[in-house]
């Protein structure tokens, strides 16, 4: 029975053997295989955890689904997100936002609003100040894609 | 042609020092993905707002590269550590040139 650290030593050395720099070895490390992201990461490691994402898991509509990320982070001067990415499975532009967060960033939370084509996984990065990269997905089912004509 | 874009800034007025507070933003904008067709059968360029920045008496504090996955009238919500008084500065502009700005003063209390 291997204990809880022998565990998370080897989740993190199978992590570490994949280098996420194609979207196969994204979706063998059990991300969704988005090239965008895959470019992103440039064969770093992207952790699972400390990303929440609150988000419909249905939405009626694709054309503005709220989203909140938070990062779990203090929110220091060394210890804090420098940069959340947000990309889609499905969208024409997979790289839905990159947006940059400054020292006076108080909190490790953003809210907005996102267009999506149809039902898909939405990934988000947060890159640390420290380099190390977490992420989140999650499936939105989304019953009107927002690419659709209305003629 | 460019023009002035609107928007919509909330933001308290005063703050204590070190308070960390919410600034809400939304931008008038279609966030156009280009695959509208008008009443002409004409195709509608796409024209999003790529880029949109605060800064807080000079640093950027959120700073967002947007594409069309964005909703349209783009919002956003996000947080400040209250430092010194002074400005936050909003600035934003679309694939066509067309830019927006916004001041919001801020007063801190000790």
């Amino acid at each position: 029975m291997p204990t809880r650290f022998l565990r998370q030593r080897r989740r993190l050395l199978i992590g570490a053997g994949l280098a996420c720099a194609t979207p196969l070895a994204l979706a063998q490390a059990g991300w969704p295989a988005i090239p965008a992201l895959a470019a992103l990461l440039d064969g770093r490691v992207l952790q699972a955890g400390r990303v929440t994402l609150e988000i419909p898991k249905l939405a009626d509509n694709g054309n503005s689904v709220p989203l909140t990320i938070t990062v779990d982070s203090p929110m220091t001067e060394r210890d804090r997100v420098v940069a959340i990415h947000l990309f889609s499975e499905r969208n024409p532009r997979p790289r839905m936002a990159s947006i940059a967060l400054g020292p006076d960033a108080g909190r490790a939370q953003v809210a907005t609003r996102l267009r999506l084509a149809g039902t898909q996984h939405i990934v988000a990065v947060a890159e640390m100040a420290d380099g190390a990269l977490w992420g989140a997905a999650t499936e939105v089912i989304v019953t009107q894609s927002a690419c659709t004509d209305d003629i | 042609m460019t023009s002035e874009l609107r928007s919509r800034i909330q933001a308290p007025a005063s703050v204590r020092r070190g308070e960390v507070f919410a600034v809400r933003v939304t931008l008038a904008h279609p966030m156009e993905t280009g695959f509208r067709y008008d009443e002409h059968g004409r195709q509608t360029p796409y024209n999003v707002i790529n880029a949109f920045t605060c800064s807080y008496n000079g640093t950027a504090v959120f700073s967002a590269s947007l594409t069309s996955g964005i909703a349209a009238n783009p919002g956003f919500q996000f947080f400040i550590r209250a430092r010194d008084g002074g400005e936050l500065l909003f600035e934003w502009r679309d694939d066509e040139g067309n830019q927006g700005t916004a001041r919001h003063a801020l007063a801190v209390t000790p």
